[in-house]
């Protein structure tokens, strides 16, 4: 009688104990991240480049440059970037002369890390005009 | 036993978790992502070039145009060493019907096609990129018109006629169009009284229009202007229907 009811109190730890394990792994594994934050990961050059590139594939970029509607481009640029990100950007010709004739930037460049990215455009119009957009980035 | 059951499960989750976690670092890669952005903003460059090239060459600039973009874009291209040395080679295309990689065919049998093609070979290497990549950009606009007329008294026929268009044999919305009917010379429908249009809103355009006309057929044409500006006609020849 006694043996037997040892038995059930070693089983009935042994099921807290395994209860008790598998309840802190459960626990202790939600606290893992299923995926990193790409944002995080990304150096500031790919930031860069990933938007001027979406802003590029329907063609706005090229439109935007072409009839120099700076504000514009400025607007677009504030809503691809993530808004703790400071940008400026410099739009030179064919030739490599400064093209755009006011800052297009959202208040200048401020942060510990500062990146810069280039990126060839080719706009889509008669005349076909090739700039190189030099994008600045602080964070 | 129990114990060391939960202990395997406990493993078997963590791992997965952890093998899950490294997986999505990998994919997250801030190097690849970069380089392959790069590459895929030249080859957008590179068919906007071809779209400018024919652009200019359907409102009427000389076929060589392309191939004058194509030489300024490589050059361009080359002149930039942000993954190291960037070769880029494009080639017009200048098998039939291509001739200086730019096809135009505005016929009379109800098709119109402005297209123009090119290859592209883009060679990165240096600053621990190798990138050997090839792609071909071929941008085709077409205008495709069909139709018919009905008598509506002696002479007197209601013509109907549809225009489709076309982006690389994709249904695609027009810049403008405008359309015209011969009799005697081209005529503008539009200032009939009986002229009415219809936008489906899928690339899809049905006029309507009603005049003395005499013969079997009536001819009719569509000059239309995608939304990249390319330009494109056609001319068919409408039957009783």
């Amino acid at each position: 009688m006694m043996i037997r009811s040892r038995r059930g109190a070693v089983h009935t730890l042994e099921a807290f104990l395994a209860a008790v394990i598998v309840f802190t792994t459960l626990l202790h594994s939600t606290s893992i991240p299923r995926e990193r934050d790409r944002a995080e990961e990304m150096p500031l050059e790919a930031i860069g480049m990933e938007a001027l590139l979406r802003l590029d594939g329907n063609g706005t970029l090229g439109r935007l440059v072409e009839a120099r509607s700076w504000g514009l481009l400025e607007r677009c640029l504030r809503a691809a970037l993530p808004i703790d990100v400071s940008f400026n950007l410099t739009v030179l010709d064919e030739e490599g002369a400064s093209v755009n004739d006011q800052t297009i930037s959202n208040g200048g460049l401020v942060g510990r890390t500062i990146a810069s990215t280039e990126y060839l455009l080719a706009v889509e119009s008669s005349s076909c005009p090739l700039y190189r957009l030099r994008l600045q980035l602080g964070v | 036993m129990l114990v060391l059951a939960a202990l395997t499960i406990s493993l078997a989750i963590l791992s997965t978790q952890a093998y899950v976690y490294q997986l999505s670092r990998t994919e997250a890669s801030a190097g690849w992502s970069a380089l392959s952005d790069y590459v895929l903003s030249i080859e957008q460059g590179s068919r906007h070039v071809v779209v400018a090239s024919l652009i200019n060459v359907s409102r009427g600039g000389a076929s060589s145009n392309l191939g004058d973009n194509l030489d300024r874009w490589e050059s361009f291209v080359s002149g930039d060493y942000s993954y190291g040395r960037c070769d880029l080679n494009a080639t017009a295309i200048s098998q039939a019907p291509y001739s200086d990689g730019v096809w135009l065919d505005w016929g009379t049998e109800g098709k119109g096609v402005s297209s123009a093609c090119a290859d592209f070979t883009l060679n990165l290497s240096g600053r621990g990129a190798d990138v050997d990549w090839s792609f071909t950009e071929n941008m085709t606009t077409t205008v495709l018109i069909s139709g018919s007329w009905v008598i509506v008294e002696t002479n007197l026929k209601k013509v109907t006629m549809v225009v489709n268009l076309l982006n690389e044999a994709e249904p695609a919305l027009a810049g403008t169009i405008t359309i015209a009917y011969r009799k005697e010379y081209w005529r503008d429908p539009t200032q009939l009284e009986s002229y009415s249009w219809q936008d489906f809103g899928n690339g899809t355009y049905r006029y309507s229009f009603t005049d003395t006309l005499p013969g079997a057929q009536v001819q009719v044409r569509a000059q239309a202007y995608d939304r990249r500006d390319i330009f494109v006609q056609a001319e068919a020849s409408l039957s009783e229907g």
